[in-house]
């Protein structure tokens, strides 16, 4: 048999760093890195004592993802201790939930790259704290603990076995990552570890109903990698089945240098973790009032945001998938279609000139200096042709740098088109007076040579000069 | 004038009235600690230096027209509460150095007050005991006899009020260690229903069942530190939103009217005649100050103990994994292992009961044991609290014995199970979340003190205090404390 | 109860305790177990184990940044320091 007569199963436990103020049961700073140890509190550092109290916003946070992802929301979900000795885990337990999650019972349903719809259940959304870090230090027959990420919220999303490919597994993550981000719950940076991936695979023989046996392959933390693991670990599996080889039950470490799985120790693959209830927390009501208040607060997500621009705008999937999860292209077309704006020049000049001028600034947290409105109106002045490409491309730059009224812009600088005839006329003359050699190429055949006039007209003009106009108004004079 | 002998009230009038100044006071106790102390082991630490800036301070915010209840009155601290910057070491070699960088909420309330913390109060390692020779330190004695145990596990704080060398102490009751204790030294113990007082700083037992408790010689002091330390606190989920009562002004009113319920599960066997004896007449005697008196049943009273020790067992277990060499508190000298550090820093930082118990509670949490041990135990939690809101239908409150014993030989009960039957009356009341009080009710034939306990509803802990405060008004008596011989 | 489970219930606890120790532990549990073993007798078929909404519990936080501890004060506590953080024997 070879590979081609196994299917893979996957499944994915997707733990997510909440973009909180604060961390989950204390009000210490919640960010990443700074000086070892700087954020943390007796809470935090588990001192004897301390008590837990719950970030509302983590409530909200999982609220809103599970809201997401199509899942039913606990009226009462219980916080659970999973009791395990580490280091880097203060109190020597995670409080998380074991019994009954906040969120359960969801589904995304996705898109293969040919198009084919699928669908991945989510099993459930859970609400826990991360540990801290351990520093090796090197030539020092010591660790070092630094308790900074110790109770960060995360939320751990546990998907259903049912992702068949690796490219359905990158589809799913690319959807979650753009959701998450578009809430506000994450800001999804694998490389920071704000967003990681605990990937169980397993494979059976086509057509068979049962699973097979499975491996967790722990904390994969970037796409590529999740795609590496994937291919690795079920080529091992199937040879391992084709070599008569029993799959064992285990826990995987990646080693991405090596770009190999190999199992941990036996130690962590025994744990028992003792869960039960949290005494210190109460449970956690998520009533009506709330529930409603979290939907009203709801955006719309990414990816019924892309189809209502495809469907709406006749966008193609990469333009609408851009500006769809791009929150401020998204903001700003958005309202330029409530201001009635020609959608396929908004988009134009949204993805060419703007992302030049803008795309960066973006990214460093710039705000965008203009809204909607004005971004309808600079459209309408082009579609209008009350500004000429060049000239529109001034006033956009204006607008990004300065902000403000495109109208106003376009007043100051003395930008507006040329259209008035008689003006036009004498700077068409004094051009063709002033190119003789021009006049004669064209007369002799050469086309391009008109072109090089209305340059110099458009020159003489500072670009103002309707083109089309003046390019006529030169044709007539040589012809004439 | 003796301050030994002052209760929180006393001295409240006389710092008032300039009688004395509160370092007079903090002076004159800390001298008698030193002379007597040595004899009770009450105190697992003093800071007298602390004190007596404490004292000054508070005498000065008087001056300044400052003075809150609580100004300038010394008193002890169950040394499983958290004060800055002075040793809290829980009675355990495992925190011997511990110096915490915060205060518990308790006792941050008592120093906005201008309290004065004497000294830490010995108890049982961890709260885990009901006698106090399981601290790691030392054992204290009963003032009333110093052979015998004053129970525990908040046994330091109630031999420390009981001797006169504190007017009250603050202690912590799991499944009651403040009563028990307060019932042997003859003292008054009040475990306010759970969530009336913070938990934050106390260092946790059975997070579900502990609480701060009061230790002091009236029922009336119990009330004006109650005012002081009780309320919601944002740093304690479990603590209570509900507005706090008005202790010390509820205190009037007595008992005419009201209706005390005697279970007869707790005048049951294991209980001796002579206690039994002492609380049916301390009933009577509520009968005679107006009250309606009656026998009732809580059928599920011979569960509670298994059921206790089941979760605070495995709530122990779990909340003294971080004690494990890292961060702080004892290290084991284990320089090549880390996991063998924290292996031998519990196995030599702990002693043996409180490992008893790690070892009971991680075994009722694991796998396979957990539906039959923990989870059976959380339903007969229900089942309990049931029958108490049944019983509390007809009843205001329920009287019945603190104690099935008074005050025993130290190194007398060695069997661990024979020492768990000690809180056969109390822990019903942690596993429900009540509020209840024990206050002295008689002596036995030689002349050891015995408690009674009054229970009732969740919230109720104004209207406990006032019934006890009415009995005191009553029958005054055992409330001056027990001097030592050659101290004096 | 085997003493091989004590041993791994002591594990998962870490803590140790020498043959003889496991021996006193195996016998007391035998005793503890018998007396636990009581609530056998209750009938708790559907009786519920998780605790009750209290409506009146005010139990979240607002999710606003008060100041952390000091460097040197989350380091006062640590019985091994670098002074950058808390020292243990390396993990591998």
């Amino acid at each position: 048999m070879s590979q081609h007569d196994y299917e893979l199963v996957i499944g994915l436990e997707i733990h997510v760093e909440l973009a909180t103020k604060t961390k989950i049961f204390c009000s210490c700073e919640n960010v990443f890195g700074g000086e070892e140890n700087s954020h943390c509190c007796p809470v935090c550092l588990g001192l004897p004592g301390t008590l837990p109290v719950l970030n509302t916003h983590v409530v909200d946070y999982a609220v809103k993802a599970g809201l997401a992802l199509n899942c039913q929301i606990a009226p009462v979900s219980y916080m659970d201790r999973k009791n395990y000795h580490y280091p880097d885990l203060p109190k020597a337990y995670q409080i998380s939930q074991r019994n009954v999650p906040i969120c359960s019972q969801g589904h995304v349903d996705l898109e293969d790259e040919d198009g084919t719809p699928f669908a991945i259940g989510i099993t459930e959304i859970h609400m826990e704290e991360d540990a801290g870090k351990l520093v090796h230090l090197a030539n020092r027959p010591f660790s070092r603990a630094d308790y900074n990420r110790a109770a960060v919220p995360l939320i751990e999303i546990v998907t259903e076995p049912d992702f068949r490919s690796a490219s359905q597994v990158r589809a799913f993550l690319q959807v979650l990552r753009d959701t998450l981000v578009s809430l506000g719950v994450s800001d999804c940076k694998m490389e920071e570890g704000s967003m990681r991936c605990d990937v169980n695979i397993s494979v059976r023989k086509k057509g068979d109903a049962g699973f097979g046996t499975r491996t967790e392959t722990k904390n994969v933390n970037s796409f590529r990698s999740i795609g590496r693991v994937i291919d690795y670990e079920s080529n091992r599996q199937i040879k391992r089945l084709e070599a008569g080889e029993p799959i064992i039950q285990q826990t995987m470490h990646w080693d991405d240098a090596a770009g190999k799985t190999s199992p941990m120790r036996d130690k962590e693959n025994s744990h028992d973790y003792r869960y039960f209830p949290e005494p210190d927390l109460p449970p956690v009501v998520v009533d009506e009032a709330r529930l409603a208040r979290l939907k009203a607060e709801m955006p719309e997500l990414p990816e019924a945001r892309r189809k209502r621009y495809e469907a709406d705008f006749g966008m193609n999937t990469d333009d609408a998938r851009m500006i769809a999860n791009t929150p401020w292209m998204a903001r700003l077309f958005d309202g330029a279609m409530a201001a009635k704006a020609d959608a396929k020049l908004a988009v134009n000049w949204m993805i060419g000139p703007l992302v030049a001028l803008y795309g960066d600034k973006a990214a460093q947290g710039e705000s965008l200096l203009f809204d909607g409105k004005q971004y309808a109106e600079f459209i309408g002045m082009v579609a209008a042709s009350k500004i000429n490409s060049s000239a529109a491309k001034t006033v956009l730059e204006t607008m990004v740098v300065q902000g403000g009224d495109p109208q106003a812009i376009v007043q100051e600088e003395g930008l507006a088109q040329m259209d008035d005839r008689e003006a036009l006329l004498a700077v068409a003359k004094e051009v063709v007076a002033e190119n003789p050699n021009a006049v004669k190429d064209y007369l002799g055949g050469k086309e391009k040579a008109l072109t090089s006039l209305q340059g110099a007209a458009m020159k003489k003009t500072r670009g103002k000069a309707n083109p089309k106009l003046i390019r006529e108004l030169i044709l007539e004079l040589i012809q004439s | 004038m003796d301050y030994q002998d002052l209760t929180v009230k006393e001295l409240q009038q006389a710092l008032q009235s300039g009688a004395c100044t509160s370092e007079e006071v903090t002076r004159a106790l800390l001298q008698a600690i030193e002379t007597e102390d040595t004899a009770i082991g009450g105190y697992v630490s003093v800071q007298p230096e602390r004190a007596l800036q404490q004292a000054q301070a508070a005498d000065r915010a008087r001056r300044e027209g400052q003075a809150a209840s609580l100004c300038g009155i010394p008193g002890a601290i169950k040394d499983n509460l958290c004060t800055k910057g002075v040793a809290t070491t829980c009675s355990s070699k495992m925190l011997e150095h511990f110096i915490p960088p915060y205060n518990a909420t308790v006792v941050e309330r008592l120093q906005a007050q201008h309290m004065v913390t004497l000294g830490k109060a010995n108890m049982d390692e961890f709260a885990m005991g009901s006698c106090t020779e399981n601290s790691a330190f030392q054992i204290t004695h009963n003032p009333h006899d110093l052979s015998r145990v004053p129970g525990g596990s908040s046994g330091g704080s109630a031999a420390i009020v009981a001797a006169g060398l504190a007017p009250f102490a603050l202690g912590s009751d799991t499944g009651g260690s403040v009563r028990q204790p307060a019932s042997l030294c003859g003292v008054v113990g009040f475990k306010p229903t759970y969530g009336m007082v913070s938990r934050y700083g106390l260092i946790a037992f059975g997070s579900s069942l502990d609480q701060v408790g009061v230790l002091s010689r009236t029922v009336e002091d119990c009330a004006v530190v109650m005012d002081a330390i009780a309320g919601h606190d944002e740093r304690d989920a479990t603590s209570l939103a509900a507005e706090k009562p008005a202790f010390e002004q509820s205190l009037t009113g007595g008992v005419k009217g009201m209706k005390i319920g005697l279970p007869d599960e707790y005048f049951a066997q294991g209980v001796s005649e002579e206690v039994k004896q002492s609380v049916l007449a301390a009933a009577q005697r509520f009968e005679q100050m107006g009250a309606v008196v009656e026998p009732c049943s809580l059928p599920l009273t011979p569960y509670s103990l298994p059921a206790y020790y089941l979760l605070a067992c495995a709530e122990a277990s779990s909340n003294l994994g971080r004690y494990d060499g890292v961060r702080y508190g004892m290290r084991a000298d284990v320089t090549d292992d880390w996991e063998e550090m924290m292996i031998q820093t519990r196995t030599q930082g702990f002693g043996p009961e409180v490992k008893r118990r790690i070892m009971l509670g991680t075994f009722v949490l694991s796998a396979g044991y957990y539906d039959a041990y923990y989870k059976k135990a959380q339903q007969a939690r229900t089942l309990i609290r049931q029958d108490f809101q049944k019983a509390f239908d007809r009843f205001d409150l329920l009287l019945t014995p603190t104690s099935p014993t008074t005050a025993w030989e130290i190194g007398g009960k060695v069997d661990p199970l024979s020492l768990y039957a000690a809180d056969i009356c109390t822990v019903a009341v942690n596993i429900a979340g009540l509020p209840a009080l024990s206050l002295p009710c008689g002596k036995d034939a030689q002349g050891l003190p015995i408690g009674m306990q009054l229970m009732g509803r969740p919230g109720s802990d104004a209207q406990i205090l006032r019934v006890g405060h009415a009995y005191q008004q009553q029958y005054p008596g055992f409330l001056r404390p027990v001097h030592q011989g050659g101290a004096q | 109860m085997e003493l091989q489970e004590i041993a791994a219930l002591a594990d998962l606890a870490r803590l140790r305790f020498s043959p003889e120790e496991l021996q006193t532990f195996a016998d007391e549990f035998a005793h503890t177990l018998e007396f636990v073993d009581q609530l056998s007798a209750l009938d708790t078929q559907g009786v519920a184990f998780m605790k009750e909404v209290d409506e009146s519990a005010q139990c979240l936080r607002a999710d606003v940044v008060r100041p952390s501890m000091d460097h040197d004060e989350v380091l006062s506590v640590a019985p091994q320091t670098d002074g950058a953080g808390f020292l243990i024997p390396k993990v591998l």
